[in-house]
């Protein structure tokens, strides 16, 4: 585990004591260790062979499968999973089929998977049916509610009574990114642990120790901008990396050019094949907030700002822009970046938002 | 594993414990059947992770092991080859289990036997013996009046109480109680006290086949298991965990009125107003009259739905006490009515507010409880 020393000491010191609480509530940023903390917690709870109190082995049966979330104890809980779950339900038929209109104005036929955006009442049911049961090999049964912001208010008030009076053998854990997102009634049930964005040099260190050399560790961690799980992910899969810098280039490209090739571009960026609209949603969204990362950078050279870069590797075109685009111009771009992901987060059509964004832009001519 | 059976011991085999099989769980190796060669018999085991039901059939072992076949694939294979005898080689490396039948050749890919959830190893000598025609009937009569809210988890169980010489079984959902008591004929060793899933124990008077006299039951300290052992099949369902509500309080001591009915006339005479009473929530009305010296007692059942109809039926009883109008939701009269073995039943009464009573006439240890509604108009 990287970082969040005072929270699992926290709740190592829970169990050490037997005194675990019924429901925990984990709340941070995306990407910070919310979910990593609570399977650890969970197979905490479970191991077969703990080597001191509080702690797991991570070698026998229960601790693989827990973190496989494979274990028969763990029951997760987020949004998509009902779809398969209750394929069976006619109301919910798993897929249909509608005509999807695209933006050439050639009506397709689209075989449309619907995975709903919510946590629905049904989950919430199922789930209840299985709390109530005593465990079946474990010492706890786990609940394990990822995201709960994504739960419908339906759903979330059906969970009250569960969570405010579990079955004896019952700990409930609950992910969201934070208690405003939540019902209140939800968040004075449970205990709230709050994960913060770790330091620069707390992920920098936690990096090297995994065995990244001090340069990469150093970029990946500022990219990361204090995120464990978004500093792995980088780490792990180069594909990752590259997206970034072919969306950096993009970005640096469209900056010189006009407003057709600007409206072309977010032409290219409709649905590809196969992809759900959640899907598209995703990856507009990563653009934005890469090329945001990279639009504060800019803005703290322009301003001189004594705060470290994100952006590593990037440092020359950072000074670049900053020199050619007027300060004042970067930091309403950084506003607009903003305003347009919060557009997405409110599922606007993201071809709009696309174009709209990038009207917004300023321009670059060479000279 | 190298194993050979009969295909038609195969697919009872099969046919049993599908029903515990989870084809849509979150864990995969749920959706398969635990197929394990040992001690000169095939077991079969499928579970949920609430129910999980062994089943043991002859065969001939050349190689003992085990691995776990996609049920699906493998019940609808079994189910078409033909009355043969069944081979089935394991090629443990790639977990591919070569069936082949007759004519038939087939390969199936398996999931690793290490996968599967680990099931309660079990004594056939150890625990509570149970006469099997009985327990299935106390099942019947108790199981249908279980919830099916799992908002409320412990009604959507059944209550199993052991207390020497006696065992008592009782469902309720807020709305009925079912209790059933039964003498038995080797006393338990210590009192026994569990919610059971009334899905578990309905499964359980399915599965369990005729030819069996006697099972055994027993809750492994602990486990937070209940297990059921004949011998040849096996049920095990998790507990509920929660505490029963204490039901004896609710069961009303006296009457006011008391109807001595002939079961079958009223079945068919509820069943005739349920027709009209879906309409309107299967509210209808007893008009009980007690009878002269000349004349017997009469229960006019009758229900009204403004769109369908109305219907009165009059079924012929002995009444004592006093005339009472009373309303009930029909179709659970009708459940409880179609559990009643006993040629006569007796409908006990306190005012229309108060909840009812039905027992068997000559039949001790059965009991209904059922709460009146609204008479209206």
């Amino acid at each position: 585990m990287l970082g969040h020393e005072w929270a699992v000491n926290l709740l190592r010191s829970h169990i050490a004591s037997g005194s675990v609480r019924h429901a925990y509530l984990f709340i941070g940023p995306d990407s910070v260790g919310k979910r990593t903390l609570a399977l650890s917690f969970a197979q905490a709870l479970n191991c077969e062979a703990p080597p001191s109190p509080g702690e797991y082995c991570g070698l026998c049966r229960a601790c693989v499968t827990i973190s496989e979330q494979q274990y028969p104890d763990l029951h997760v809980v987020e949004v998509g999973q009902l779809d398969e779950i209750v394929a069976d339900d006619p109301v919910s038929n798993g897929v249909s089929v509608r005509e999807e209109q695209t933006a050439g104005g050639v009506g397709e036929m689209h075989e449309v998977r619907h995975i709903s955006s919510m946590v629905k009442v049904k989950q919430i049911r199922l789930l209840q049916r299985q709390l109530a049961l005593s465990p079946f090999e474990g010492r706890w049964r786990v609940a394990l509610l990822l995201r709960f912001w994504e739960a419908s208010e339906s759903a979330a008030n059906a969970l009250l009574k569960t969570l405010e009076e579990p079955a004896p053998q019952v700990v409930m854990l609950l992910t969201a990114r934070s208690t405003e997102s939540l019902l209140p009634t939800i968040v004075s049930r449970c205990e709230v642990i709050p994960l913060r964005a770790l330091s620069q040099s707390e992920l920098e260190t936690g990096l090297i120790s995994l065995g990244e050399s001090a340069e990469r560790a150093r970029l990946l961690a500022g990219l990361a901008a204090g995120r464990p799980g978004f500093a792995l992910q980088l780490k792990e899969d180069p594909e990752k990396m590259e997206q970034r810098k072919a969306l950096l280039e993009d970005l640096f490209s469209l900056l010189e050019e006009n407003r057709i090739e600007r409206f072309n571009y977010a032409e290219r960026f409709k649905r590809k094949r196969n992809e759900s609209i959640q899907e598209l949603r995703g990856r507009a969204i990563k653009t934005l907030e890469i090329w945001l990362s990279l639009w504060r950078d800019i803005m703290i050279n322009a301003l001189g700002a004594e705060a470290s870069v994100q952006n590593e590797d990037r440092k020359t075109d950072i000074e670049r822009i900053a020199a050619s685009v007027h300060a004042e111009q970067v930091i309403s771009t950084v506003q607009s970046t903003e305003r347009t992901l919060s557009t997405l987060y409110q599922y606007a059509n993201v071809q709009l938002a696309m174009e709209n964004h990038l009207l917004d832009l300023p321009r670059i001519t060479q000279d | 594993m190298k194993v050979s059976c009969l295909q038609e011991n195969l697919a009872r085999g099969l046919s049993i414990v599908a029903r515990a099989v989870a084809p849509r769980s979150t864990l995969p190796v749920l959706g398969n059947v635990l197929l394990a060669a040992e001690n000169g018999q095939l077991r079969l085991s499928a579970t949920n992770l609430e129910l999980g039901i062994t089943c043991w059939i002859g065969a001939k072992i050349k190689e003992e092991g085990s691995t776990t076949v996609p049920a699906r694939v493998f019940v609808d294979l079994v189910n078409t080859l033909p009355s043969d005898q069944v081979d089935m080689d394991l090629t443990v490396r790639t977990q591919t289990l070569n069936v082949r039948c007759g004519a038939f050749n087939n390969d199936i890919k398996c999931i690793d036997a290490q996968e599967f959830p680990p099931l309660p190893p079990s004594d056939l000598n150890e625990g509570l013996t149970l006469n099997v025609e009985d327990l299935r009937e106390m099942i019947h009569q108790v199981t249908f009046a279980a919830s099916t809210d799992d908002a409320r988890p412990v009604l959507t169980g059944v209550l199993v109480d052991v207390d020497g010489g006696e065992m008592t079984l009782a469902a309720a959902d807020g709305f009925r109680l079912s209790v059933r008591s039964a003498h038995l004929s080797t006393p338990s060793a210590g009192p026994i006290r569990a919610i059971v899933p009334a899905r578990a124990l309905s499964e359980l008077a399915r599965v369990i086949s005729d030819g069996e006299e006697t099972l055994t039951m027993s809750l492994p300290p602990n486990r937070g298991q209940v297990i059921f052992r004949a011998k040849n099949l096996e049920v095990v369902s998790q507990l509920i965990e929660g505490t029963f509500p204490d039901y004896e309080g609710i069961i009303p001591t006296s009457y006011t009125t008391r109807s001595v009915l002939s079961t079958g006339s009223f079945l068919k005479a509820c069943r005739a107003a349920d027709i009209f009473a879906r309409e309107a929530a299967h509210s209808a009305r007893l008009r009980i009259s007690p009878g002269s010296e000349l004349e017997p007692g009469t229960v006019e059942v009758s229900a009204t739905a403004a769109e369908t109809g109305s219907n009165e039926s009059i079924v012929d009883g002995t009444i004592e006490g006093e005339a009472i109008e009373i309303a009930f939701n029909v179709r659970f009269l009708v459940e409880v009515l179609n559990v009643v073995n006993t040629p006569n039943v007796a409908l006990e009464t306190t005012g229309s507010t108060s909840p009812g009573v039905l027992r068997p006439v000559g039949s001790e240890g059965f009991l209904h409880v059922i709460m009146p509604m609204q008479l209206g108009r």
